[in-house]
This record gives structure tokens, C-alpha cells and sequence, in this order.
């Protein structure tokens, strides 16, 4: 007996901790230690039982960490269990099931912060060093100084920090295109959710009773539901919100009914080439329509669902950068004159470049550095133009002086056989001290130096879940 | 082919001759002493106009109502072309044919209806004593089981069930109330509670006015626990720009009302007068059509108007380019043109009016520029010999009062 404990003791001890270690177990099953993954399933699984929300949380996503190799302990244990407990357990499943499906999402790092004598600039500044997170400072850098802040989060998620932060500092946070703004005040209390690269906030909701006099009165119930998102993990495609379990503090269901079956019959459906996700349906803010609560009703209780996002599967990236002519002997740049602004720029280098890779070729139009954007054209040999056009793009840009932008990608307009995309771009100025320049000169422009276009063939769908509870409504 | 007959039959014996007058304003003199009956009298004594007044003023009435009497029926002839008395319907229930009923109402109004689905064969009895057009359209409707939108021209009837939106009928106009909203927005932050009655505001034909501005006056919005909708201090509601081409109808909110009562069934009583503009007066231009690239420029009072080209559009008509320059910029702000002020005349004398496709304004400039388009019927026919536009000028606001009792709020 104390035999078999001493080894279980060593197996618990020379367990994989990482989730691609225990990924490489569960697939080539060497290690085929059932027991020990059972052993760190089963408190995970008691922590999904927890009233606290965020510890509920926490463990789907230990649980998903603990990859391939726990797999069939979690879908024992889903098949055993009932309620919130079996959908959070296939929610772990699902995640570790379409985590090897997904290319280029940074895995969950969670991390702690304490300081009491920085100002909110500082701290995300601190953030941004830790995480890597695309944050502009830029509108937050006035000439008052700003007021040191008290922050306090341990194990935490990027975003949960960085809420927390702004929490603290009054600043509020808004999503475009895909990057985060920041503004200083304003900062509102709303039910929020934090889930791994995602959160979710509530903005507000809308009970509208209409009498038309055509049919009975009609109550609607709508809430606002914002994503919001770590822009290395941005999603490529959302599909709408789906509620799962809606209930008021009088017990109310108010998940609507599905809607009667329609009398024309279906329509045959073609079906969709793996991996292939469904059109784009949703923005990051949707209204989640819901029946209207009980009168008497002051919260509700619990809200809770999932969003279907697309993210990356398999992509196709094509790198352009000045390459240095042979021969040349690298002499060091004279200094540099500043530049006049009203002065013509001189052309980019990359100007004309075109790269190929597989069916795709891409040229770099034009780069202009003082627009913060760049032109490019996206033609296959395969594709239509109409299915380019639909496809999603990522981009890198990379300033002079390895100088990091955060960047999105728009569809700009389809010609007879190349999509135009422009990329725009803005500069974090992460090298630079973290205080406004004096003068009110703009800064020049920075040479493009290094561009990366991605086309995103293929997407691969992910549930990411949101719970809310006790949100008053009165 | 009974149908067909009827309908000759009818168009020719034309209107019945209107009933002396003195005895219509007795009744009506009357029928003031009833507060059942007294708004609608009130109404018919004002828009009978002045040869009634005449006849009023040697009855034995309240003094007060005489004098308000009076001065809407001269506030009323102010107005001009622009207002007029509604066009009335007496039916005396005998049984008669949709389709009769129908056209009567056709060639009382001056307007045709797009009639969709309806079996105008069947027989209705119809009892109406001077109705106005829309109380008669309506009537007839609510027995026929027929639905229409009431701000469309054509009106569109189709088959179906009566629209049961509460109506409020004054002289040419009807004041539908087309939908009660009830809005309670949680921002987390603070509430916001609104209460919104939608009020559709249409009008004859034959009366032109620029439009609703806007602005309700409230008297009474009660519901049926007593409790009054209207705020203590109601907050000023931004209005609309105002449209640039005048409209058939035009709906009108009114917000910043309180909820009513959780357990309220009804709302008791709504009453109050909604503003609608017609202009001070109308500046007539008429321009005859020569040459292929026809160009003119007319000036009136305070403005130039310029007809910048006239060009067939293919076979179905032409379309003129208009422009409006006037000498106070100011005055084109609240400028609407509308396509009973464009009448396009063919050789033969033969009308007909425009209808608006684009407008565009410059208040810098004080220049309002229009297109109208004239469509044929069909077929070849020659172009028209000459435009005449009615110009509105200026403004003047009429108080239309409404009145709702007992609505569902169910």
C-alpha cells in the first residue's frame, strides 16, 4: 500500500505541467497516467461548483490548460454531470479540442501586480512591458500631472489587469477596428466578464412595451453586450451571442422560445469544407434579446452564454523588407536632419514590391508613413476576386529602428482581379519615456521598415463563454 | 358588368345637391349644447365658413364659443388656397355596392385609390350624415373589412381587417395614433424612462399645408387609475429639421410623457393640438416650355426662379430642373417644395401634376434646388407646353386639436 503511494506520489511529481507536455502524453500516449490527470481534474471540477464567478472561470481554463491529455477525464466527468457543471465541463473540452486548430493566439499568461506611488500611464506602460498588449498611451499623455493610482490584482488575466488599472485611473476604454482607445475619464461601472483574451461588458438594457393597435401589446427586453478583446487575439469572424440560461430573482426564465417552424421546407444545405466557419453575422456589440422580466423582479440572477468567434486556422504571410544590396558595405546613417513636414515625402522603398506565396501574390502599392497607412493589392490565381475580398487579413508593421505599430487591415475596394486592402497603422512609441513632448510639433514619421500581410484561409471556430450574476436592473 | 353600371350610374347623377345651410347650422347650433356632440359641431360650424357665421351670429349660443367660432373661420380664410373645408359624405344606409361607395368617395375627394383584393360587388349599408372624407373613408372601411396606410397617395386599400388605431378627425385633417411606446433604458449608470405616443398627422387633398412642425400642446393624457402622464416639467423636446419636399403625411412624437399606472388598461383621455404649418402665401409662376434646351428665369416677390434645363427622360416623361434663389438667405430654411405646387401642362390643356426626385439647398447662397419629374400615361403623348409652379412663402402656424378617449393599452 505505501508502495503504491510512493509511485503515486512520483508519477504526481514527474507530471507535465505545461500544456504541450501533456499534449505530447495524450498523443502518443507514453505516459498513459490516467490517474494522476484524474487527480487534477476532479478539484478543478469541484471549483466549477463555486458561487464566485471568476473562480468558476479560472478553472475552465486550468482545465483546458491541462490539454489533450485530460481530455477523457473531462468528457468522463461531463457525461456524469448535470446543469452548469456539464456545460462548463464541455466548454473545457471544446476549448482543448480547438486549441490545436488555431494558429498564432498567444497562450493565457495570468500575472499579478501591486503599486500604490504610480500614475496610470506608468502602470499601463508597466502592462504593456509585461504583456506585450498593443496599448497607445498617446491620449492620455496631457501636461497636468497626472495622480499616482493604487492598484492590487494577483492572478489575473492581461485584460483583468488592465480593466483594473483603468478602474483605478478613470480612463475609459473603448474597441476600434480592433485596437484599444483609451481616453482619460469617464470610466463606467458595468457588469463585466473577463474570459482568457476576451472580456465581455454589459452597456445597458431596454425594456420597450409598444402598443400599435394592430395586435397585442409587445414587450421586449434587450441587453447590450460589447466584446472586447486582447488585439493578439482578435477575432476574424463573430457569430451572434447565444444565451443559454437567463433567469430573474423570481425564477423567470427569459430565454424566448424558438421560434415557430416555418412551413416552406428547408433548403437543402451545401456542405461547408472543413474548418470553414458561417458568414459573418454579428459585431462585437450585439443586443441579446431576451422576454421581458417579471414586474415585480429588481436582477437577474445569472446570464449566462457563449459568443462563436473565428479565429485563424491556417494562414498564408508574405514579408516585405528592404533588402540590402549586395556588395554594399553597411556604412552608419549620417544623423538625421529634421524632417520638414510640409515637405514631400520620399518614397518608401517597399513602394512596388510584390511577394508570392501559394495561389497568392501581393503588392505593396504605396506606403505613406504620414497617413499611417499603406496600400496593397491581393490577387490569386485561383480566387475570385469576390472571395479574396471576403477573406480575413492580418497585418505587422514595423517602423524604423524595430519600432512595434499596432495595425488592422480593411477591405478597400475590388477591382477586376485584385482586392485593394489598406493597412493602417499607428505607432506605440514604447522606446520613448512616457510623457507628452513639450512642444506642440508632430512628431515625423517614422519610415516603414518591415511589413507582414497575412491572408487567413481558413478559420476555426470558439466558443467563448460569458456569465453574469446578480445584474440589477432597477 | 353591374359593377360597371353602377359606377356610370353614379358618376353621372353626380353630387347631390348640399342641404340649405340655415337649418344644417340650427342643428349644429344644437347639437353645441351636448358635450357629446359639441366638438364635432363645433368643427362642422367652423369649416362651413363664413356664409354659416352669418347665420350663427342670429342664434341664441354661448357667447364664448361664437367668439372662438369666429375667429378660426377668419384665421381659416387667411390661409387661402392652402386650407379649405373638408369634403363631406352623407350615405343614407341604403344598401349599395363597394364599388359605388368607393368611387363616391373617388370623385368627392379628387384622389383615386389603388384598390388590391377587394370584392367591390359586395353591398354595404352605409349611414353618414355630412361625414368629412376620412370619417367616410373610414366607415366604409371599418364595414368592408378593408385596411389602408393613411399617408401614402395613391391610398393603397387592401382586403383584410380595419385598422382599430384611434382616430381623431378635425375638418380636412385626421390625426391617427398610430403607436404607443413605453421605453425604460438601464445605462448601469442611471435610468431612463420614457413614454412616447406616435401621432400620424394626414390631410385632403385639396389642403396644402408645409407640414407638421412638431410641437404638441397638451391639455389632458390621463389613464384610467386618474393619473396624469404629463410631467410636472416637461423636458424641451430638440424638433426635426424639417423635410425639403412636402409630404402626404407625416408622423409626430410626442415624448417625455410618464408611464402609466402598472395596472392601467386605458388611457382616458389624450387631448391637446398639434401645430401644422402652412405657408403666409403662395407665389404662382408659370413657365412655358420652348426649344430643346428650354431655360427661363422668373422673378417674384423676394426670389428668382430660375427653370435651369427641361429634358425627356426615354418614353415615360421629362424631368425639369428648378432653382429657387432667394434674396434673404434665411428664407430658404424652412423651404418645402411638394408635388402639388410643380402642375405640368400638356397640349389639351391636359394637368397634371409633378413630382418631386431630388432637392438640394445651399443657406449660404439662399438657393433651393429641385427636380421634377412628369411621367405620361402611357403610350405617345406630347411633352408639356408649360410649368406652373405655386411657390410657398412664409409661414403660419394652425393649432389642429385632438382628442382620444379610452385607449387599449392591451
Amino acid at each position: 500500500m505505501i508502495g503504491a503511494v510512493a509511485v503515486l506520489l512520483l508519477l504526481l511529481a514527474t507530471e507535465p505541467t505545461k500544456p504541450s507536455e501533456a499534449a505530447l502524453c495524450g498523443l502518443g500516449g507514453l505516459c498513459g497516467q490516467s490517474v494522476p490527470q484524474e487527480d487534477k481534474v476532479a478539484p478543478l471540477t469541484r471549483d466549477l461548483e463555486s458561487a464566485e464567478v471568476r473562480k468558476i472561470y479560472h478553472a475552465v481554463s486550468d482545465l483546458a490548460s491541462l490539454g489533450e491529455a485530460a481530455l477523457p477525464a473531462i468528457e468522463k466527468r461531463a457525461q456524469a454531470a448535470q446543469g452548469r457543471t456539464r456545460d462548463y465541463l464541455n466548454l473545457a473540452a471544446d476549448e482543448i479540442r480547438s486549441a490545436r486548430l488555431t494558429t498564432g493566439v498567444p497562450p493565457l499568461q495570468r500575472l499579478s501586480m501591486k503599486s500604490s506611488d504610480r500614475n496610470v500611464v506608468e502602470l499601463l506602460g508597466d502592462l504593456r512591458a509585461k504583456t506585450g498588449v498593443a496599448l497607445s498611451l498617446e491620449n492620455l499623455m496631457g501636461e497636468e500631472k497626472l495622480p499616482e493610482v493604487p492598484v492590487d490584482v494577483r492572478d489575473v488575466t492581461m485584460l483583468e489587469a488592465f480593466d483594473a488599472i483603468c478602474r483605478a485611473g478613470n480612463v475609459t476604454v473603448t474597441m476600434e477596428n480592433g485596437q484599444f482607445m483609451l481616453y482619460q475619464g469617464d470610466y463606467q461601472e458595468m457588469p463585466r466578464f473577463f474570459y482568457d483574451h476576451y472580456f465581455f461588458r454589459l452597456g445597458n438594457f431596454v425594456l420597450l412595451r409598444t402598443v400599435d393597435f394592430r395586435k397585442p401589446a409587445v414587450q421586449s427586453f434587450k441587453l447590450q453586450m460589447e466584446m472586447l478583446w486582447d488585439p493578439a487575439a482578435a477575432p476574424c469572424k463573430f457569430n451572434p451571442p447565444v444565451v443559454v440560461e437567463a433567469l430573474d430573482d423570481k425564477g423567470k426564465n427569459l430565454i424566448p422560445p424558438p421560434p415557430p417552424p416555418k412551413k416552406e421546407p428547408p433548403k437543402p444545405v451545401e456542405p461547408k469544407p472543413p474548418g470553414e466557419a458561417e458568414e459573418v453575422e454579428a459585431e462585437s456589440t450585439s443586443f441579446l434579446q431576451l422576454l421581458p422580466p417579471s414586474p415585480a423582479a429588481e436582477k437577474l440572477t445569472v446570464l449566462r452564454g457563449y459568443s462563436t468567434i473565428g479565429l485563424p486556422r491556417t494562414k498564408v504571410s508574405l514579408s516585405f523588407a528592404e533588402e540590402p544590396k549586395k556588395g554594399e558595405r553597411k556604412e552608419a546613417a549620417p544623423p538625421e536632419k529634421p524632417q520638414d513636414p510640409a515637405a514631400e515625402p520620399a518614397p518608401s522603398p517597399l513602394d512596388g514590391m510584390q511577394r508570392k506565396s501559394g495561389d497568392f501574390t501581393v503588392k505593396i502599392v504605396k506606403v505613406e508613413s504620414g497617413l499611417f497607412r499603406i496600400t496593397c493589392e491581393v490577387s490569386s490565381a485561383t480566387l475570385k476576386v469576390e472571395d479574396i475580398g471576403k477573406m480575413p487579413f492580418l497585418a505587422s508593421v514595423t517602423l524604423k529602428g524595430a519600432e512595434p505599430t499596432r495595425s488592422y487591415v480593411s477591405l478597400w475596394s475590388m477591382k477586376d482581379t485584385v482586392a485593394e486592402v489598406m493597412i493602417s497603422f499607428q505607432p506605440l512609441h514604447l522606446k520613448e519615456i512616457l510623457v507628452k513632448a513639450g512642444d506642440d510639433r508632430p512628431v515625423p514619421p517614422a519610415p516603414v521598415e518591415k511589413i507582414e500581410l497575412s491572408i487567413v484561409t481558413a478559420v476555426q471556430e470558439r466558443k467563448i463563454p460569458f456569465e453574469f450574476r446578480d445584474v440589477k436592473i432597477k | 358588368m353591374t359593377i360597371v353600371t353602377a359606377l356610370l350610374f353614379a358618376l353621372v347623377q353626380g353630387e347631390p345637391p348640399a342641404p340649405p345651410l340655415e337649418p344644417r347650422v340650427a342643428a349644429y347650433a344644437l347639437q353645441l349644447r351636448d358635450e357629446a356632440t359639441r366638438e364635432r359641431a363645433r368643427d362642422r360650424l367652423v369649416h362651413l365658413g363664413k356664409p354659416a357665421l352669418a347665420c350663427l351670429e342670429k342664434l341664441e349660443i354661448d357667447p364664448a364659443i361664437l367668439g372662438s367660432i369666429r375667429q378660426e373661420v377668419v384665421f381659416n380664410e387667411g390661409l387661402g388656397a392652402s386650407y379649405g373645408p373638408p369634403r363631406t359624405f352623407s350615405f343614407d344606409g341604403a344598401d349599395e355596392s363597394l364599388g359605388v361607395l368607393l368611387s363616391k368617395l373617388e370623385s368627392g375627394a379628387g384622389m383615386t385609390f389603388q384598390k388590391n383584393s377587394l370584392d367591390l360587388s359586395q353591398k354595404l349599408s352605409v349611414r353618414l350624415d355630412d361625414a368629412s372624407f376620412w370619417e367616410a373613408l373610414d366607415e366604409v372601411c371599418r364595414k368592408a373589412a378593408i385596411w389602408y396606410y393613411p399617408a401614402t397617395d395613391p391610398l393603397y386599400l387592401n382586403g383584410g381587417m380595419a385598422s382599430i388605431k384611434p382616430r381623431a378627425y378635425y375638418g380636412p385633417v385626421m390625426i391617427v395614433m398610430d403607436r404607443l411606446i413605453q421605453q425604460r433604458k438601464v445605462n448601469f449608470d442611471k435610468i431612463e424612462s420614457d413614454y412616447l405616443i406616435r401621432l400620424m398627422c394626414v390631410w385632403e387633398r385639396h389642403v396644402a399645408p408645409l407640414g407638421p412642425t412638431g410641437k404638441v400642446h397638451l391639455t389632458a393624457v390621463t389613464d384610467d387609475k386618474g393619473v396624469s402622464l404629463i410631467p410636472a416639467q416637461r423636458p424641451a423636446v430638440p424638433l426635426r429639421p424639417p423635410l425639403q419636399v412636402r409630404v402626404a403625411g407625416q408622423a409626430v412624437d410626442i415624448t417625455g410623457l410618464l408611464s402609466p399606472s402598472s395596472d392601467a388598461r386605458k388611457l382616458a383621455r389624450v387631448e391637446g393640438t398639434l401645430e401644422l404649418e402652412f405657408p403666409a402665401r403662395i407665389d404662382e409662376v408659370r413657365v412655358e416650355i420652348q426649344g430643346e434646351n428650354p431655360s427661363a428665369t422668373r422673378e417674384i416677390d423676394g426670389a428668382v426662379v430660375e427653370l435651369r434645363s427641361f429634358a425627356p427622360q426615354s418614353t415615360w416623361g421629362a424631368a425639369a430642373e428648378f432653382s429657387i434663389r432667394f434674396k434673404d438667405p434665411k428664407e430658404v430654411t424652412g423651404f418645402r417644395i411638394g408635388a402639388t405646387d410643380v402642375e405640368f401642362v400638356a397640349p389639351g390643356d391636359n394637368r397634371r401634376p409633378g413630382w418631386i426626385g431630388s432637392t438640394s439647398k445651399d443657406n449660404d447662397k439662399g438657393t433651393f434646388t429641385f427636380t421634377a419629374h412628369w411621367r405620361n400615361n402611357g403610350g405617345r403623348q406630347d411633352l408639356p407646353k408649360e410649368i406652373r409652379l405655386r411657390i410657398p412663402r412664409g409661414s403660419v402656424i394652425k393649432n389642429v386639436p385632438f382628442c382620444y378617449r379610452d385607449v387599449e393599452l392591451k
